[in-house]
């Protein structure tokens, strides 16, 4: 079976897993190992359903049928803490005003 | 208020209010974790807060685990992001987001920063190094995509006006440095008194392979360069030049290929990946630190009181096992354990020797921790004797926990040293004179060296053939010289020719010369010569007979069979925490049960890591420098010198230069030891 290496990397890191990916195909047997190693990885589909995947397998497997862990929550996420940083900058010139304002 | 309270008080509303916020007003609420449960919180991701999950579920019947998560995305910060049965243990995820970690830790490590009271003398820093260290952090972003890639959602290394990710973590690493500028003004005198703290504050970023400590200590090497500029001082020592050739040495001989080392216990203070970008970034900010480390310890030695630093000794120490206890013994504890203190790997989950390295977290070896706790009593019956300080009740009581955490780390070597130095003193300061006389006596020294030399000639003369070839033979194991699927075949076929000392043979069959490497050549070339001087050992056999003795012939057997470097690798080693290369450059199959092949084979010495990072010219640099500070000392009678003596000596057989705090207590050592030896002679 074929997977986009590099679609899979970006959602799922790198295979440290030392196996090649199984060939699952559609089989709804199939049964994911966990790997406990493997920090679990949240994906999105287009409809903005949720999933964790446990191993890299797993992840491999649902980033090729479409799911992706970056869906734009990645730029909300960034925007967050870019918020709560400038916050932090106000309250350190806050901090240094005041304590100029003491030594004065 | 009382500062501190107000502090702590601070700190515990910055640590929880993040594992508390959700939405009150949706429709998912926590519930019991059971079998039937744990598809609700499989589907229900990002939801339910770490709090509302406790609140239900803190019961100690639930075998539970927390997981951090820093790949998480910030919407999932402090919200479970998912949950596994594994056997009988729940495994919960917390979102714990690499870039919000950065964020959150630095607070809470400045809080606590905060809590050392500021000293009379304020010293007014320059603004530059603050503007310049935050491009060189940034470097180690770009040159270690692998694991930044496989730790945080977030992360884009794409360089582009729209990469907000490296906007936000530019922007943090610049009020980090801003805020240490602001801090370090009024409290770079006192900082000294509080260096114990070190070994229970980590500061590890989680999720990040970078450390507060790393970063204050690079600010302050470049606030030394850029005032030595300022006053038109000479900037450059000879050491820095020999460094800057080293470093040429380093990044040419830069690995072609992307090995990548996930860090493992040595997060915050290894390089990950193999690119010149991250080289180059662990060359420049190791030498950045080293300097600034130096830089404070000569600028604030002179406020440096023993009172005050006993007392962080004895605190540490004892909150060490305080919390390694309640961290093994609740998983919310030791989840917060992490965040809380940085540290680099999850702490022991269970009371016990059997799970691991106890006061794992706090420690990235027993060893190291086993070190610490050994310096704290050699520390304190240093200076109890030679600066008659009183023994008190309640310095009586800290002594309780630090025992304990000794006892329970296993460490002999330390529990001997400790011995041997009680021995030495009872000696030097309760014996009677005439007793005293009759030891000092040449002929009693005489008669007690010739009577241990004779007991160990007896053992040598008897078992020198296996003592002196058990390292050699270890690192034979260890060779894929044999390749037979049954490491039981491959140990007779080595033993046989081990037997027979032909090492020479065993390597020119097949290819097994192509196999060995680099180390293991050299070292059957010395012990194989044809130059034999009766009574004087070959060195490779003295080196096994130390390693027996030392419960190190495996360890050392392991590196010699890894150690592969060629011979410019040689002379000047991989480069300051570059272990890519000699982890993974020469394949080797190594004779280890199978559950642990894909352990961390880390050399067990000091020298040694010193020799793959500066190679033999690196090492005899560094060996020349402390023996000459130890031979002035010695000579001075400088009361630090057992406790830098302690360090070397239990440095020899581990690895404790890898872990940061270790390393800055050897340099806190032997910077008080030649400052005392100034004192000293002056006087």
């Amino acid at each position: 079976m074929d997977i986009d290496i590099d679609l899979v990397e970006k959602s799922c890191g790198f295979n440290n897993t030392g196996k090649d990916f199984p060939d699952i195909g559609n089989d709804p047997n199939f049964v994911f190992e966990n790997d406990p190693l493997f920090s679990t990885v949240t994906l999105y589909d287009i409809d903005g359903n949720v999933i964790n995947v446990n191993s890299w397998v797993e992840c491999a497997h649902y980033v090729n049928g479409g799911w992706s862990s970056i869906v734009q929550t990645g730029y909300v996420g960034t925007s967050i803490l870019l918020q709560i940083t400038a916050v932090l900058y106000l309250g350190f010139g806050i901090y240094k005003y005041v304590n100029q304002k003491k030594q004065l | 208020m009382n500062k501190n309270i107000v502090l702590l008080s601070l700190l515990l509303i910055v640590i929880v209010i993040p594992f508390t916020l959700h939405d009150s007003n949706d429709s998912f609420d926590a519930l019991v974790l059971s079998d039937t449960t744990v598809r609700n919180y499989q589907s229900t991701t990002c939801e339910i807060s770490l709090s509302e999950f406790y609140l239900k579920n803190r019961t100690k019947e639930l075998n539970i685990y927390f997981n951090n998560n820093d790949y998480a995305d910030v919407n999932c910060y402090g919200k479970i992001t998912g949950v596994d049965k594994v056997g009988n243990s729940y495994f919960v995820s917390i979102g714990t987001n690499s870039s919000a970690n950065i964020i959150l830790q630095s607070i809470i490590w400045f809080i606590a920063f905060m809590a050392i009271p500021k000293s009379k003398k304020f010293t007014k820093f320059s603004i530059i190094p603050v503007l310049i260290l935050p491009f060189i952090l940034i470097l180690q972003f770009v040159g270690e995509e692998r694991f930044y890639r496989n730790n945080n959602i977030l992360f884009d290394n794409v360089i582009d006006v729209n990469n907000y990710y490296f906007l936000l973590t530019f922007l943090n690493l610049l009020l980090i440095c801003a805020v240490f500028n602001e801090l370090l003004t009024y409290r770079f005198n006192e900082i000294i008194n509080y260096i114990p703290f070190l070994f229970l504050i980590t500061g590890t970023y989680t999720g990040s392979n970078l450390n507060i400590y790393f970063i204050l200590g690079a600010l302050l090497g470049l606030h030394q360069i850029t005032i030595s500029a300022l006053n038109s001082e000479k900037i450059f020592s000879y050491a820095d030049y020999i460094y800057f050739v080293f470093s040429i040495f380093w990044v040419n001989n830069t690995s072609s290929s992307n090995y990548y080392f996930d860090t493992d216990k040595l997060r915050g203070f290894i390089n990950s990946s193999s690119t010149t970008t991250s080289k180059i970034y662990w060359i420049l900010m190791f030498y950045l630190f080293a300097k600034g480390i130096f830089y404070f310890l000569n600028q604030s030695r002179n406020s440096l009181n023993f009172s005050k630093i006993k007392n962080s000794f004895l605190i540490t120490g004892s909150l060490v096992v305080i919390f390694g206890y309640f961290g093994a013994s609740s998983p919310i504890i030791n989840f917060f354990n992490m965040i809380f203190f940085g540290q680099n790997k999850r702490g022991m989950k269970v009371f016990s020797s059997i799970e691991g390295n106890t006061w794992r977290g706090f420690s990235p070896s027993a060893e190291s921790i086993g070190e610490f706790f050994g310096f704290i009593i050699i520390f304190y019956l240093v200076f109890l004797l030679e600066k008659k300080i009183k023994l008190s009740f309640t310095d009586l009581l800290f002594f309780i926990p630090i025992t304990y955490g000794l006892y329970r780390s296993n460490n002999f070597a330390v529990a001997v040293s400790i011995f041997v130095l009680v021995i030495f003193l009872y000696y030097k300061y309760y014996l009677t004179t005439s007793l005293k006389r009759f030891l000092s006596n040449k002929y009693t020294i005489i008669t007690i060296l010739l009577f241990f030399l004779g007991i160990g000639f007896y053992y040598l003369n008897n078992d020198y053939q296996y003592l002196s070839t058990e390292l050699l033979y270890e690192a034979t194991l260890h060779h894929d010289f044999f390749s037979f699927e049954n490491n039981y075949k491959n140990y007779l076929s080595v033993e046989q020719k081990m037997i027979e000392r032909d090492l020479k043979t065993l390597l020119a069959l097949d290819d097994n010369y192509l196999k060995a490497s680099s180390t293991y050549l050299m070292l059957v070339n010395v012990f194989t010569q044809s130059i034999n001087i009766p009574l004087i050992p070959n060195i490779v056999a003295v080196l096994s007979i130390v390693s027996l003795y030392i419960n190190r012939t495996e360890m050392w057997g392991i590196f010699i069979a890894k150690h592969n470097p060629d011979l410019l690798e040689g002379y000047f080693g991989y480069g300051p925490l570059q272990l890519n290369e000699y982890l993974f450059e020469h394949k080797i199959r190594l004779d280890v049960p199978k559950n642990e092949l894909l352990g961390l084979f880390l050399p067990h010495s000091s020298l040694l890591d010193v020799l793959i990072f500066s190679g033999f010219a690196g090492l005899g640099l560094l060996i020349f420098v402390f023996l000459k500070t130890l031979k002035i000392s010695l000579i001075n009678y400088s009361t630090t010198k057992y406790l830098l003596i302690f360090l070397l000596i239990n440095m020899l057989k581990s690895d404790s230069i890898l872990y940061l705090n270790s390393f800055i207590l050897l340099l806190f050592t032997y910077k008080l030891t030649k400052h005392q030896d100034i004192v000293e002679t002056n006087s």
